[in-house]
């Protein structure tokens, strides 16, 4: 009997570690390495940003209207704040069988009519926004770097008005970024949003 | 053809002032159909003439859209303290509440369920839509649903300012439509989907918490 209950605690255990360790990030948490295509062919890594202080990763995509509303905000960003040592990387996750404005082609043909000066990624496998728990797009993670490691430091949207950025009083990413490169901590680390779920493949 | 273009449109506009006027349902003494079979005929091409019959669809078009938007029931535009009302509602009904937008494939591919259960005419189910298109496209949510022909009530949400109402439908919301709120007021019991509906999820949520 005693034996029995041993297993069955064990196994508690067990399941309540497996569920653990399927969890998406958390805010703190250090951020494993990833490699992606971006639009040029070209693989990039996060390890490739060691250099700097921190990278905006920004799960996007090409058809979710609320993407598009902030697409100019986007590379607003990247324009501010990648000489400062945190540049945006862009992913997007969309299953092009369903989303087919999202295949590499139309993602290519984005970056480049939009003059994007960072890299968008093709998530194929879906595997970065499972691992980042990212659930819609536009979805954003800022991540400090804290010694070797990249820590997140800010889930959520990007400001408090989509529809027309001037009206925005909250600007959660300025806010966060700016905060990270005065050493602060980040005021509002967590925010949520409407947005396109993210088009996950049928499995 | 444009003289009778005009007049079919002059037509309409007079309808609807007259039902206006005499606050009731112009429909109700003309239906659709009567002044779809109508415009067909005013709206016959003549013969031998390109230009009328390259005229001919959209002007047709467009009356027909007049005639269905006209028909259909339209949104209403609401800021959250009615949707708050809505989820504390001391109601008999179990309130199956939908979050979902015109631009959302997968909201738009689900509606028909919701449909459906609207439909069934069940007195202890309440159906409402809270549709989240920017309030500046009220026009195209209009549109959408008179071309759906929906029959339930559709409210469009005007928060923009997200992260001040999102917790308050459900803490565990992430933000992505499709979403689905249920809630039986009699019990407390509610449930949350913030994923699409599959055929037979709404009846078991529904079953879940009476």
């Amino acid at each position: 009997m005693k034996t029995k209950m041993k297993l069955w605690v064990m196994l508690l255990c067990a399941s309540v570690l497996f569920a653990g360790s399927t969890t998406s990030y958390q805010l703190g948490d250090s951020v494993s390495d990833f490699k992606l295509k971006n639009v040029d062919g070209k693989m990039v890594s996060l390890s490739d940003y060691k250099s700097g202080k921190g990278v905006i990763v920004i799960f996007d995509c090409n058809t979710c209207p609320y993407s598009r509303a902030y697409n100019d905000r986007i590379i607003g960003l990247n324009k501010k704040y990648a000489t400062q040592g945190f540049p945006v990387v862009a992913i997007n996750p969309n299953d092009p069988a369903q989303s087919p404005g999202d295949s590499f082609e139309e993602m290519a043909a984005v970056a480049k009519r939009k003059h994007y000066d960072f890299p968008y990624l093709e998530d194929a496998s879906q595997e970065v926004a499972r691992a980042f728990g990212a659930s819609n797009t536009p979805h954003v993670f800022v991540l400090k770097k804290d010694g070797t490691d990249f820590k997140v430091a800010y889930i959520g949207t990007i400001d408090n008005n989509t529809r027309d950025a001037s009206a925005a009083d909250k600007k959660y990413v300025e806010d966060a970024v700016n905060a990270l490169l005065e050493n602060k901590p980040v005021a509002t680390p967590k925010t949520k949003a409407i947005g396109c779920g993210i088009r996950w493949k049928n499995s | 053809m444009w003289i009778s273009a005009i007049f079919c449109g002059n037509l309409f506009v007079s309808f609807l002032l007259i039902s206006k006027y005499l606050n009731s349902n112009v429909f109700l003494y003309f239906p659709p159909k009567i002044l779809h079979g109508f415009l067909v005929t005013f709206l016959q091409p003549l013969p031998g003439n390109p230009v009328h019959n390259n005229m001919r669809k959209p002007v047709f078009l467009l009356c027909l859209l007049l005639a269905s938007a006209a028909s259909a029931q339209q949104a209403n535009v609401i800021k959250f303290d009615k949707l708050q009302a809505l989820i504390d509602a001391k109601s008999d009904q179990v309130q199956v509440i939908n979050f979902w937008a015109t631009w959302c494939a997968p909201c738009v591919k689900e509606l028909p369920l919701l449909e459906k259960l609207n439909a069934t005419n069940d007195p202890t189910v309440k159906v409402t839509l809270i549709n989240l298109d920017f309030a500046d496209k009220l026009d195209k949510v209009n549109a959408f649903i008179a071309r759906k022909n929906m029959k339930t009530d559709v409210l469009l949400l005007d928060e923009i300012d997200y992260n001040t109402w999102i917790d308050k439908v459900d803490k565990s919301w992430g933000g992505a439509i499709p979403a689905t709120l249920i809630i039986n007021p009699k019990n407390g019991r509610r449930k949350f989907l913030d994923k699409e509906l599959q055929e037979g999820d709404l009846e078991k949520l529904i079953a879940e918490v009476k």
